[in-house]
This record gives C-alpha cells, sequence and structure tokens, in this order.
C-alpha cells in the first residue's frame, strides 16, 4: 500500500539521518577521547617549538572544552559544537600534510576517483554474480555448480590486496598494461578518445580486482537464494500452470530471489569500502582510500576524520536507498 | 525426523570439513615448532650486501631471499604465529562480546534490546577496515591493540545470527511451556536457549576467525601491523612497497600470500561443514530435469463416462537405502462431472497420488509405473512440450495454503493474467484482465482486488483467490489438494459451498484430497480410502460411510466425532501408521488391525468388489463376506 | 457432583494489544468471565482471533491483562509477588497445540518430563522412579523404554503424552490444554483425549481446553464457553449448548461442522463474510453485521450474559427480550 510503503521510507529516512549524527559525533570523540589524543599528538613533534605548537593549538582551537562549557559562558562554546558548525558550512579542517589545503577538496576529488572505480566494479560484479549464480543454481549438482561453488570459496578466502599484487604482478610483467595512478603521466593525447582509453587501461586491474572479490560472494548467496525459491510452492503452482521454464525464471524466480542480494549489497557497501582501500593502495589510484592509508601514514588526522567520516556517510546513504529498493521489490516488507 | 538435535558428529564424514582441519591442523603444528622448522632466525640481525637482496629460491635458500636479504621461508613459518594468534583471540573477543550481545538483546525483546539492536546496527553499516584504520592509527600499532581492535570490530555479526537465533527460540514452544511453569530466566538461558543458540554460534565463530586472520593482514599489508613481528600481511607490505614487483620476485610476495589463503580457506571450509550439518540446506528444487520411466502402455480403452482414469500408479522416492515406494498400484476413475474424495491420514499417499499424475512430483520423486489417462491421453508417457501445454488449460489445482501457493511479490491480477495468456496466445492484455476481474467476482472477490498482493488478503480470500486461478482457463478437472485445511470452519464451509455451486455451474469435475472424513461427505460422489500408500477402500461415499466394508474405513469413522451423536466414545486406533522405509510385507494395515490373520501378515491383499465398491482386506476374501470374488 | 471451589476463575478479563498502527490498541480479550472447577472439562470455542489463546495465555501468566483478575488455586495472577507466583504456576501446567515444538529435542524424556519439578525444586524421594510413573500414567508403557530416548524418536502422539506426563509429574491441579489434538492423526486423537478425561474424572484435575473444533468439544466436554471478537457470547453445558444453541452465531456454527454421517441433513446456516478486525470491533452486539437474525436495535445495543437455562447463558438481544 502506498501510504504503508511513504511510512516506511520516511522510517528509513530518518534512521539513516539518526546514523549519520551519531557518525558525526562518533567520529569527533574517536579523535579527541581515545589515548594518545591525536589532536594533541600531531603537535608533541619535537621539532616544533613551544610557541609554534601554543599558535597551531589555538589556530585549532585545542584550549577549548571539548563537549560542552561548563566552565561559564556559553554551554557551545566547545570543541564539539566548533566542529559541528564548521561542518554544517561544509569545513573539515585544513590538512596538517599538504598545508593549507582544505580537507573537503582533498576528498571531493578522491571521492570522485573512488566512484569511477567502485562503480565499474560493484556492477560487473552483480550482473556476472547474479548471472552466474542463476545458472549454477538452475543446473544445480552439474559440474558448473561445482565449479562456481569452488570458485567463490576460493575468491572468500583470498585477501584482496593479494589478489591485486598477484594481477599486478602479472599485468605489469607479463601484459604490459599500467600499473599505477590514473593516467600514464605527462602524457600528451591527440584526442579525447585516446584519453579515455589511457584511462581504461588504468582501471582494468584495479576494477578487475575488485569485482573479482565482489563477485565470489554475489555468486554464491545468488546460488542460495534462487535453489530456496525453486523449491517453493509457487513455482510448483507456476509449473502446474503449464508455464515455460524460462518464464518461471523470469517471472517467477528471479524478483524473488534478488532479495536476499539487495539485502547483501546493502551489508557488503562496508566491504566494498575495505575493498577499495585496499585495491587504491595496491595500484597507487588516487581516491578515498589511498587518501585514507596516506593520512594514517604521515598522522594526518584532520584528512584521516574527514576521510572516515566521508565514508561512514556514503555507507550510511547507499544502505539507505538499497532499502528503499528493497521495500519496492518486496512489497511485503513495509507493511511489517 | 524433522526435529533431530543438529550436532557437530556428522563432522568426521564430511570430506571437505576434514580437509580444512587438516589444513588448519599443519598450520597450528607449524607455527608451535617454528623454531624446529624454520632453516634461519628470522629475528636475528644479520649483515647484508644488495647482492643478497630477492635472491631466488636456491639451496640454501628453498624460497629465496626477500627486501632484507633475510629467508623467506623462515619469515613464513614464523609469520603463521601472529595470523594465528590474531584470528583466534580476535574471534574469541568477538564471540564473546557480540553472543552477549546478541543474547541479550534477543532475550530482552524491550528496550534494553532495541537500544543493544541500535548499536549493532551502527556498528554495522559502518565501513569496518576503515574503522580498523584509524583505531590502530590512533592507539598505536601493538599486537594487543590490532587483536583488541579487531576483536571489538568482528562482533556485528555474530550478534545479528545470536540474537535472531535467540528471538526465534525464545518464541518455541517448549520454550513458553517452561516459562508457563514458573522457569526464571537463568533457568531458560542455561536450560533452553543457550543449548539451542550455542552450536550456530560456534560454526560462526570459526568464520569470524578467517574474517580476523585476513584483517590481520590488510592491516600489515597497509603498514599498520606491529613492526616488530614478522607476520604474512607484513612480508607482502615489505616485498610490495620496496619493489618486489618490479624486480620479478615473485618468491617474496606469493608464498605469504598462498600462506593467508591456505590458513582462511582451511577455517572456511571448517565453517561452512559445521553449518551444513547443524543447517542442512535445501539441494533439489522444482525445476530439475524430470526423469521419465517408461511404463508399459495398457491395452485397456479409455471408458466413455471417465474423465481422469488413473490405472495401477506406483510412485517412489529416491530415499537414503534405495528408493522408496510412496505410493503403489493405486486406481482409481474420476467421472465426467463427478467429484472424488481421496481421504486418509497424513503421510498415506494422498497428495502424492494426485501430483504424481500431473507429474508434478518433489525433486527425487518419480512414477515407476502405471498409467494416467485423461480422456484418453496418457499422462505419464506424454512429450514435456505436449504436457505443458495441456497443464492448467485441461487440469488445475488449487493447492493447500495458498499462502505460498501464490507468488508473494506479484498481484493476484497479474498471476491469472498470465495463466490465461500463457494458454490463449490470441486474448489480448486487456481482455484477459477483465475476464480476470470476472473470475474473482465470480468466486466472491471485490473485483478491485486484482490489484491485491496475496499477503494484503485473508486466508480465506487467499483460497478464493486460488480457486479462481484454477478457473483461469475453464478446466474440465479441478484438483483441489487440502483446500479447507488450517481454515475456520465457517470459513471451510464457505469454501466448500463456493465449490460445490461451480461444480454444478460449470460441470468440471473434480479430486478433493483431504485428511477430513466430514468434508468428503459435505464435498463428493465417491471416495477413495488411502492406507500406506494403496487403496484400502472405493466407492460412493454413502455407500462406503454407511456400510464400511475396510476394518481401517471403519475404525476410522469410529475415531472421528460427529456433533450428532455427542454421546458415542470415540476410540483410537492403537500404533501408528507405517513409515515409508519400513512397509510390512503383508497388508499395509495388518499390524494395527483387530481383525488381521496370519495370511494378512504375509500377502498384499487385492481389491475385492463389494456391496459397497471395493476394498482390499483379506476378510473379504471369505465368501461369508464377499459378494464376487476379487479381480 | 461439582461440590468444590473452583480452581479457575476469570473475571472480567480485558487485554490489550499495541496495534500496527503507533497508539493503536487492540482488545484481544473484552470482559472474559469463566471459571473452570476440579474434575471438570471446560472448553473455549472460537475461531481464529477471537480471544481464546489469549485468554489462555493470560491464565497461564504469558500475557497480563489490561484489566480483570485471573485466579488460579486463590492466587490472583496477574498481581502475585515471585513466589505466589511461582507456587501458583506448579499447579497449572500447559499443553500446547504443536507436539513437535512443544519438546526441546536436546533434552531426553526423563528431562522434560522432570523438567516442572527442577523448576520447582523438589528434590524428595526418586525422581526417577516419579518420571517413570508418570509416563505410565501418560499411557507410555513401559516407561523405561522412554526415559532416556529423545524426542525425535517417538511418533505425534506419543510427544503430546510426553508432554501430559511432564505435567503430570508435579501433580497439577489445572491443566490449560491448547488444541491438544488438531495436528495429531485422526486414529489416534481419541486417545489422547480419553486420557485428559480421565484425568479430571480420576484425579481432579480441572481442565481449560482451547479448540475450535466442535465436534471434539460434543464428546468430551462437561461446559463449553463460544467466544466471538473477544466476548464470550454463550456458554453452558455442552449437551444443552449443542441442543438448542440461543445465539445465532452458535446455532451458525455448529451447522456447519462437517459430518461424516451420510443421513447427516442439518442445513448449513453460512455467515457472510469473514470475522472483523479486532481493531474495527462493530457497535452494538459486535456480531450484528454477520448475523442472519439482526434487527434494528443490534447496532445499539450491546448485549449482555443472560441466564437462558440452568447454568446456561447467551448475550443475545433475541434472549434478553429486547428484540420487541
Amino acid at each position: 500500500m502506498r501510504t504503508g510503503r511513504r511510512r516506511f521510507v520516511t522510517r528509513k529516512v530518518v534512521f539513516a539521518a539518526v546514523t549519520v549524527f551519531v557518525v558525526v559525533t562518533f567520529n569527533f570523540f574517536l579523535f579527541r577521547v581515545l589515548p594518545g589524543d591525536p589532536a594533541v599528538g600531531g603537535l608533541r613533534d619535537p621539532r616544533l617549538s613551544p610557541e609554534r605548537v601554543a599558535a597551531l593549538q589555538e589556530r585549532f582551537g585545542l584550549n577549548d572544552p571539548v563537549f560542552v562549557n561548563l566552565e561559564g559562558g556559553n554551554l557551545l562554546e566547545s570543541q564539539y559544537f566548533a566542529y559541528l558548525g564548521a561542518l554544517a558550512h561544509g569545513d573539515l579542517g585544513t590538512s596538517y600534510a599538504f598545508r593549507d589545503q582544505p580537507v573537503s577538496n582533498l576528498l571531493g576529488t578522491a571521492l570522485v576517483n573512488t566512484v569511477w572505480l567502485v562503480l565499474p566494479a560493484q556492477v560487473i560484479s552483480i550482473v556476472a554474480g547474479v548471472g552466474l549464480g542463476l545458472f549454477a543454481a538452475y543446473r544445480r549438482g552439474t559440474k558448473v555448480d561445482v565449479g562456481a561453488l569452488s570458485f567463490s570459496l576460493i575468491m572468500w578466502s583470498l585477501p584482496t590486496f593479494f589478489l591485486g599484487i598477484v594481477l599486478l604482478f602479472i599485468g605489469a610483467n607479463w601484459v604490459g598494461l599500467p600499473t599505477a595512478g590514473r593516467v600514464t603521466i605527462g602524457a600528451l593525447y591527440d584526442t579525447t578518445w585516446d584519453q579515455l582509453v589511457d584511462i581504461a587501461r588504468h582501471l582494468l586491474l584495479p576494477t578487475a580486482t575488485l569485482a573479482l572479490v565482489l563477485l565470489g560472494e554475489y555468486m554464491l548467496i545468488m546460488r542460495s537464494s534462487v535453489v530456496d525459491v525453486l523449491s517453493e510452492d509457487y513455482i510448483l503452482t507456476a509449473k502446474a500452470e503449464g508455464l515455460s521454464t524460462s518464464r518461471i525464471i523470469s517471472r517467477h524466480a528471479l524478483r524473488n530471489a534478488l532479495l536476499p542480494i539487495v539485502t547483501l549489497i546493502a551489508l557488503n557497501l562496508g566491504f566494498t569500502v575495505s575493498g577499495a582501500i585496499q585495491v587504491e593502495t595496491v595500484f597507487s589510484w588516487p581516491g578515498l582510500g589511498q587518501l585514507t592509508v596516506s593520512a594514517v601514514n604521515q598522522r594526518d588526522f584532520p584528512v584521516l576524520q574527514g576521510a572516515f567520516l566521508l565514508l561512514a556517510i556514503s555507507v550510511v546513504l547507499a544502505n539507505l536507498v538499497v532499502e528503499i529498493i528493497y521495500s519496492w521489490l518486496d512489497p511485503r516488507v513495509s507493511e511489517a | 525426523m524433522s526435529d533431530r538435535p543438529r550436532g557437530f558428529r556428522g563432522f568426521r564424514r564430511h570430506r571437505l570439513g576434514m580437509i580444512g582441519l587438516a589444513m588448519l591442523g599443519i598450520a597450528v603444528v607449524v607455527a608451535f615448532v617454528a623454531p624446529l622448522l624454520a632453516p634461519y632466525d628470522p629475528y636475528a640481525n644479520v649483515t647484508i650486501t644488495i647482492a643478497d637482496i630477492f635472491q631466488p629460491p636456491s639451496g640454501s635458500h628453498l624460497l629465496g631471499t626477500d627486501d632484507g636479504a633475510k629467508d623467506v621461508l623462515s619469515a613464513l613459518i614464523y609469520g603463521a604465529r601472529v595470523s594465528l594468534i590474531v584470528g583466534f583471540a580476535g574471534a574469541i573477543i568477538s564471540m564473546l562480546v557480540g553472543g552477549t550481545m546478541g543474547l541479550i538483546a534477543g532475550y530482552r525483546a524491550g528496550w534494553l534490546g532495541q537500544v543493544l539492536m541500535r548499536i549493532t546496527d551502527f556498528f554495522l553499516v559502518i565501513p569496518d577496515l576503515a574503522l580498523l584504520i584509524v583505531l590502530v592509527a590512533i592507539v598505536g600499532q601493538s599486537l594487543r591493540n590490532i587483536i583488541l581492535a579487531i576483536g571489538l570490530l568482528g562482533w556485528t555479526g555474530t550478534a545479528r545470527l545470536v540474537r535472531s537465533q535467540t528471538l526465534s527460540v525464545r518464541e518455541r514452544k517448549f520454550v513458553l511451556r517452561a516459562k508457563a511453569m514458573g522457569a526464571g530466566d537463568w533457568y531458560m538461558l542455561r536450560r533452553h536457549v543457550i543449548p539451542q543458540v550455542l552450536p550456530l554460534m560456534l560454526a560462526n565463530t570459526v568464520l569470524v576467525v578467517s574474517l580476523a586472520i585476513i584483517s590481520e593482514s590488510t592491516l600489515a599489508f597497509l603498514g599498520l601491523g606491529d613492526p616488530r613481528l614478522i607476520s604474512w600481511g607484513q612480508m607482502l607490505n615489505l616485498g610490495f612497497t620496496r619493489g618486489a614487483v618490479s624486480a620479478g620476485a615473485w618468491w617474496a610476495i606469493i608464498p605469504p600470500g598462498l600462506a593467508i589463503v591456505w590458513v582462511v580457506l582451511s577455517v572456511t571450509l571448517i565453517g561452512t561443514a559445521l553449518e551444513d550439518l547443524l543447517n542442512p540446506k535445501l539441494t533439489r528444487h522444482h525445476l530439475e530435469p524430470e526423469e521419465i520411466v517408461a511404463t508399459s502402455p495398457s491395452g485397456a480403452q479409455p471408458v466413455e463416462d471417465v474423465l481422469l482414469d488413473v490405472r495401477d500408479l506406483t510412485v517412489a522416492f529416491e530415499g537414503e537405502q534405495g528408493p522408496l515406494i510412496a505410493v503403489e498400484n493405486v486406481s482409481f476413475e474420476v467421472g465426467r462431472g463427478r467429484v472424488v474424495g481421496i481421504v486418509g491420514e497424513s503421510g498415506c499417499g494422498k497428495t502424492t497420488t494426485v501430483l504424481g499424475a500431473l507429474r508434478l512430483l518433489a525433486p527425487g520423486g518419480k512414477i515407476v509405473d502405471g498409467q494416467v489417462l485423461l480422456d484418453g491421453l496418457d499422462l505419464s508417457r506424454m512429450e514435456p512440450d505436449e504436457l505443458r501445454r495441456l497443464r492448467w488449460d485441461r487440469v488445475a489445482i488449487v493447492f493447500q495454503g495458498a499462502m505460498n501457493a501464490l507468488n508473494p511479490v506479484r498481484t493476484i491480477g497479474s498471476q491469472i493474467v498470465e495463466v490465461i495468456r500463457t494458454h490463449d496466445g490470441d486474448i489480448t492484455k486487456d481482455t484477459a484482465r477483465a475476464r480476470a476481474g470476472d473470475l474473482l467476482e465470480m468466486v466472491g472477490i471485490p473485483r478491485r482486488r486484482v490489484r491485491a498482493h496475496p499477503h494484503e488478503l485473508s486466508g480465506g480470500m487467499r483460497q478464493r483467490a486460488m480457486i479462481a486461478l484454477a478457473l483461469a482457463c475453464e478446466p474440465d478437472l479441478i484438483i483441489a489438494d487440502e483446500p479447507t485445511t488450517a481454515l475456520d470452519v465457517m470459513t471451510q464451509a464457505q469454501i466448500l459451498e463456493l465449490l460445490e455451486d461451480l461444480q454444478e455451474q460449470l460441470g468440471v469435475s473434480m479430486v478433493v484430497v483431504t485428511h477430513d472424513l466430514g468434508v468428503v461427505n459435505d464435498a463428493c460422489d465417491d471416495v477413495v480410502v488411502m492406507y500406506g500408500g494403496r487403496v484400502a477402500e472405493k466407492g460412493p461415499v454413502a455407500r462406503v460411510f454407511r456400510e464400511p466394508q475396510h476394518p481401517y474405513t471403519r475404525l476410522l469413522l469410529d475415531a472421528f466425532p460427529t456433533i450428532e451423536d455427542p454421546g458415542r466414545p470415540l476410540v483410537s486406533i492403537p500404533g501408528a501408521p507405517p513409515r515409508l522405509s519400513d512397509l510390512p510385507p503383508g497388508c499395509r494395515f495388518a499390524p494395527r488391525c483387530p481383525s488381521a490373520f496370519e495370511r494378512c501378515h504375509e500377502e498384499l491383499p487385492p481389491l475385492y468388489v463389494t456391496r459397497s465398491g471395493e476394498a482390499s482386506c483379506f476378510l473379504l476374501a471369505e465368501p461369508a463376506f464377499a459378494g464376487d470374488e476379487g479381480v | 457432583m461439582r461440590v468444590s471451589e473452583p480452581i479457575l476463575v476469570i473475571d472480567d478479563l480485558v487485554v490489550d494489544f499495541h496495534g500496527r498502527k503507533k497508539g493503536e490498541s487492540i482488545r484481544a480479550v473484552d470482559g472474559v468471565d469463566l471459571t473452570v472447577s476440579p474434575g471438570e472439562v471446560v472448553a473455549l470455542v472460537g475461531e481464529s482471533g477471537c480471544g481464546k489463546t489469549t485468554t489462555a495465555n493470560a491464565v497461564l501468566g504469558l500475557v497480563s491483562p489490561t484489566s480483570g483478575r485471573v485466579t488460579v488455586g486463590g492466587i490472583d495472577i496477574a498481581n502475585a509477588d515471585k513466589a505466589a507466583l511461582k507456587a501458583a504456576r506448579a499447579g497449572m501446567q500447559m499443553i500446547a497445540q504443536d507436539p513437535y515444538e512443544s519438546l526441546n529435542p536436546r533434552m531426553t524424556i526423563g528431562e522434560i518430563v522432570l523438567e516442572p519439578l527442577v523448576i520447582h525444586d523438589f528434590s524428595e524421594g526418586d525422581l526417577n522412579a516419579r518420571a517413570a510413573q508418570a509416563l505410565g500414567h501418560a499411557g507410555l508403557n513401559p516407561p523405561k523404554e522412554f526415559i532416556s530416548r529423545r524426542p525425535h524418536e517417538l511418533s505425534g502422539g506419543q510427544r503430546q503424552r510426553v508432554v501430559i506426563a511432564a505435567a503430570l509429574s508435579i501433580q497439577p491441579r489445572l491443566i490449560v490444554a491448547d488444541e491438544p489434538v488438531s495436528m495429531l492423526d485422526v486414529s489416534i486423537r481419541a486417545g489422547i483425549l480419553n486420557l485428559l478425561q480421565s484425568l479430571a474424572r480420576e484425579d481432579d484435575i480441572g481442565i481449560l481446553m482451547i479448540t475450535h473444533d466442535l465436534s471434539t468439544v460434543a464428546a468430551y466436554c462437561d461446559r463449553i464457553a463460544v467466544m466471538y471478537l473477544g466476548r464470550i457470547v454463550e456458554t453452558g453445558p455442552t449437551l444443552e449448548v449443542i441442543k438448542s444453541p440461543q445465539h445465532p452465531y452458535t446455532e451458525a456454527l455448529l451447522s456447519v461442522v462437517p459430518s461424516h454421517d451420510p443421513d447427516h441433513s442439518m442445513t448449513p446456516i453460512l455467515l457472510e463474510g469473514e470475522t472483523p478486525d479486532a481493531a474495527k470491533v462493530p457497535s452494538g452486539c459486535r456480531f450484528h453485521p454477520r448475523c442472519p437474525k439482526v434487527f434494528e436495535s443490534c447496532p445499539m445495543v450491546e448485549p449482555d450474559l443472560l441466564e437462558v437455562g440452568e447454568g446456561h447463558r447467551a448475550a443475545c438481544l433475541l434472549v434478553s427480550g429486547l428484540a420487541d
């Protein structure tokens, strides 16, 4: 029912909004409260003079109370509320490492690059995983099925970064594909087409790595989901109705079997992020993952904080989208 | 039986699981005796020259040397220690945290459970590797911190699993019974909940171990491992960042990678095996290729007034110890415009008979012998394509419990339209839609409900929709399999009335499968009483029920309460129906029959013609009882 | 016959549930009065959703009443302190519909039978002998063969007997049986029902039987209470209610019970439509939209249960004489 769905969507949007707020707060305290106080830690560099430290502390507002100002005056005059206020204006601070670079600029560029990598990988792995899983389930018990199962098992056991290194090793030493970065550095292109080809060549290995890793799991879930659906009573009804096998699969089995896949995609978004971090590191792909890792290595906490926030919020929002798609696929959930 | 307690006892027969266990065993042994196995001490300081770096495998270095000129094999052997320690220690933390959270959230469904679940949901959407990186970067890269961080981030899956298990155990009747007896929370958890949840939690923990091992190696690869320790991820990190790829030094990269795969695969195999044992997955489905057995063609000519003629139908299912005969030599006829009831207790083969006749058996089942003639056409030997065209067009089915028999994600209307257009390609979509509306009105559902999904209708309404669907192609024969089971008496009466009206209006023939003698009496002209997969007795309902000839029919009628004669004492039939795997050699009913004599236990009785029809009982062979000699 | 005090007294019981929509409340049980005396089998009959199972759960203390009282052996279930409640529970046992779900698959039959004693810390005497005695009493002979077996080795009928044996082990005064035979094969139902009846007759146990099956009621229950949409619409001695039902709903229900007697000649009274949603209870007499005998006053006046014969009461305006 329409109203049921609207209520469902509203509820999910509210939950997502609350989660984002909790993520924001969690993110702030994570960097303030944990032992080793990184906000201060960054200033413990012995090469900095005390005056310089004091100046930096002033600049980053590290002298204010952390959560609420209980020392008199405005309750909201604290680091936490300053952070919220800045965030509302899209201000994530400035990088320690790339001095004077606003964190938001760094993140923006990186996010675009990550989407370039993750989106094709997701699409390829979902389409291929669903197709192969469907086929394996339909031909249950045959060699195709056993092959599909073994493939997913091995993919699951393979660390993403290791698969990346192996592909990179093969690509670099035997195929001659570029192994690092987004474009060939210093290249001059005759046409836009040439430029696109160059980007595509760079994208090939990282996308393949990510897609392969995701594919195994999608295939496994799709297979068991299709077997479950094909043993349901309504498939027997469809068979008794004299529908053709292809019609039973396309009109009765596919949509129902996709439901667990959609859930998995939602649950897997965090896994996708983790894959992206590893792939970007292996292939020096200038995305959010690489930015995160380099921020860690340089102890560049504003960038790390911003990158983590962006990753977490992306996952929350993507989750919301998936849940809304689910409610459209399965009319029962919005009534629950 | 379905509720046999699931345990890990069958593990030794699970091949993949045993392989996994052996692989893990090897890794554990290697980790324990690392100093004995390793040719060099990877922690020792050595002075090196450029020439020692990335040396290919040789006699003195079986797997070559790494970027620090150290022996790769030795590092590999020592690396097993870190992976296994982090994997198991992290998983134990995850299991304790997740198990406790899940148990509380599931057992206390109130606000506390809600809060815990929200916390779990929150951690579930946080990208775990990103958080792991941040955490380790902040608290420092020591082994202890890494174990803690991995353990404290890996619990969400366990918590969700344990919670949903606990929630379902909590609703089970034996828990409610204990609660009604006055059991306290601690007793309930200890005696009922934890024993049910624990095995699944252990199986899950094994998978958590594999996640923890992967997390550790990933962290180390990203440069966030404990710098003082040699781990496989660390080896990959150093090899990768210090030029192993460009040096072509595969030996510095492939072995540690494969070592990780080895351990993770071993643990995953064990975990999958444990899950298989606890939750045996369905492995069969309705679209598996059908096995058609060539049955002997009968010489008999089709009889004029008979629409469906089932002759000597025998159906078998694959069993663990060979085929199980579920239906044996069943013959009955459905005359044009007649309603035939097939009645019997659960497991007597009544549903298998009708599904077998239409070749709609569950996977693993097949017709072994006999013919099924529909208007003279033998369904049992027909080509699949021909059979498909005939289905629903001439024989439709009203299934038991229409909730599952209708596709839950499609509207009632679209399912009716689909079947109409499948069997008549000339009908336009609009005409078919109009017809779907007409059909719904015919069975007493408002026209506008064509857009309803099955879950939006009540049980009675769903059964009506199922009947409308069955009428869609104007079939000659409708098979109703327990059409009113699970419905309330009043709804049952309404549905029976509807079927009766439609039958009179459309002149359609029907087979009604039911366990309820009252339904047979209300709705049917003829009855087939089945027991143990065979026909015990058949004939016109009024005659069979008035003068039952088979002891089983008689005892069944005596066991059935009636409202007219409340004072009549009811009598149970002693014993239980036979299992398919353990059928008695003679008459199926002999072990429970008060009139059984020696012959009954040795031979299968044929069907004898009786005053009220036919019955399969040796008592009727005695001249004193029988009219004519049997067939 | 009935000289003793009732073991169970339900007094104006009301149970509300939260509805699907926020703030909505559904009245599953709306003012039910009922008593069960020792040695008596009382049936609570109705279609699904009429509130009979909720009533049983309130008796068992599994749901708390919104108002009204449930007293078992003199103890007010909803307001008793922990110790008193536990004492009341020792005297009252439950038999559920599904014998496959009622037994913990990981426990042995012996453990299951002794569970009530363990929960109530009984340790006097030989527990094993007690388990054997209860099993034998429930018709599982010889008991020794069952004690160490597990539920999956038993048939449905045997399992239901194990449930009964467990109930008997603590010597209860009240048994609440929720559809005790509806999942069992017809050929073995009579055995279970005969057993329950003999427990009432011989051991003086009061039995509250929840069922939708009027033909079972007819043969095995002393008194009957028919529920419709949360209320008792008719109650009385079974034979009298069945022979001369006073409420049109009872009359209709009785007329549609299928019979296997070919000479059965009752014309079924088919009611229109389905039982309304408990969230939308009709005004006046809640049965009026479906009642074949409805007249003008029915949508306005809610009828009370009035005496129509010895212990026979019905809630219908036709009975109360307001029909004119």
